[in-house]
């Protein structure tokens, strides 16, 4: 079992959202890393929550095709309105 | 259209211009900018054409969409309200005040639209009710002991036997999953993680409180990396 602080594993995990957004309080976030620290259990799961917040960061960006078929939607339109 | 006012000021730290032609006047950069750009050329006629309504449809175009189809779940009916996002937000460009940033006007203008598009189809689920489906910790209890440790250890995702190889992969199951999430969950997240809009950008957004946001994030959050070990490893996982 780790624990550190009196913070165990599921004390981490239902604080990593708040600690992956930086909302913890000073004291939290010190805890909280320092249970990482020790914890490869937790630091593992910190990574790849990590790796799933940078892969959604990512997906909804520059789609091109989207794009250009809004730029031709809105173009037919303005044209047809005569705008 | 009506007549263009000029806006004044410009968005900090966005300076320059882009030329689109040589023979053509520059078409500037930044997000107002762009917007009484499209104004103006919508009140000669030359709407169709502006230059301007292409960069900011270019620059905006797929988060709109992405915010539509988080609420929406449909495709079809998320690119007709991006379509009249677009209208409604070069209608009334000249009344774009700058009190938020032009980005989070049009997605406050989308999400409205597709909450109006949800009460006509009759789509609407009651807040209270999908709260209610959501288990008071986000994740599943049964990982952890009763003392608190993992009941398995964590496994890297490296170490499995079939784990994601590539970010592309990776990506597009996350946009499979993060479809099939409730629907609350799912406008949360793809508002937050995949647009990069703050916490108060999404309450602002959704008419909800800081702390509801927070909670259906985390869940949403907790259901998508569970999802991704049981496809992983094939079994369910935390």
């Amino acid at each position: 079992m780790k624990r550190t602080k009196d913070l165990s594993c599921r004390g981490v995990v239902a604080l990593l959202d708040d600690y992956l957004d930086g909302q913890l309080t000073p004291s939290q976030r010190t805890v909280v890393g320092a249970h990482l620290d020790a914890c490869t259990d937790c630091a593992t799961y910190l990574k790849r929550a990590r790796i799933i917040l940078a892969a959604l960061s990512s997906s909804a960006s520059d789609d091109e095709q989207i794009a250009d078929g809004q730029v031709q939607r809105l173009r037919e339109a303005l044209a047809n309105a005569g705008g | 259209m009506g007549s263009a006012k000029p806006l004044t000021g410009v968005e900090p730290g966005v300076t320059g211009h882009s030329r689109v032609g040589r023979s053509e006047p520059p078409v500037p950069d930044s997000d107002q900018a762009l917007l009484a750009a499209v104004a103006a050329d919508l009140n000669q006629g030359q709407g169709a054409t502006s230059p301007a309504l292409e960069l900011l449809v270019r620059r905006h175009g797929p988060a709109l969409r992405a915010l539509a189809a988080s609420i929406l779940g449909d495709a079809v009916l998320a690119d007709d309200v991006v379509q009249e996002t677009w209208m409604a937000a070069f209608r009334s460009a000249a009344g774009y005040q700058g009190r938020s940033s032009v980005r989070t006007w049009l997605l406050s203008i989308c999400a409205n639209r597709a909450r109006t598009n949800l009460v006509k189809e009759r789509r609407v689920v009651p807040f209270t009710r999908a709260w209610r489906n959501d288990r008071a910790e986000p994740f599943d209890p049964s990982a952890f002991s009763p003392a608190g440790s993992w009941v398995v250890p964590v496994t890297s995702w490296d170490d499995l036997p079939f784990a994601v190889v590539s970010a592309a992969e990776l990506r597009d199951e996350l946009t499979a999953r993060v479809a099939r999430l409730p629907l609350r969950q799912r406008q949360v997240v793809v508002a937050r993680d995949m647009l990069g809009c703050t916490p108060s950008e999404v309450t602002e957004l959704y008419g909800i409180t800081s702390g509801n946001q927070r909670v259906l994030l985390h869940h949403a959050r907790a259901t998508l990396r569970a999802a991704l070990l049981a496809d992983a490893k094939g079994t369910d996982g935390p």
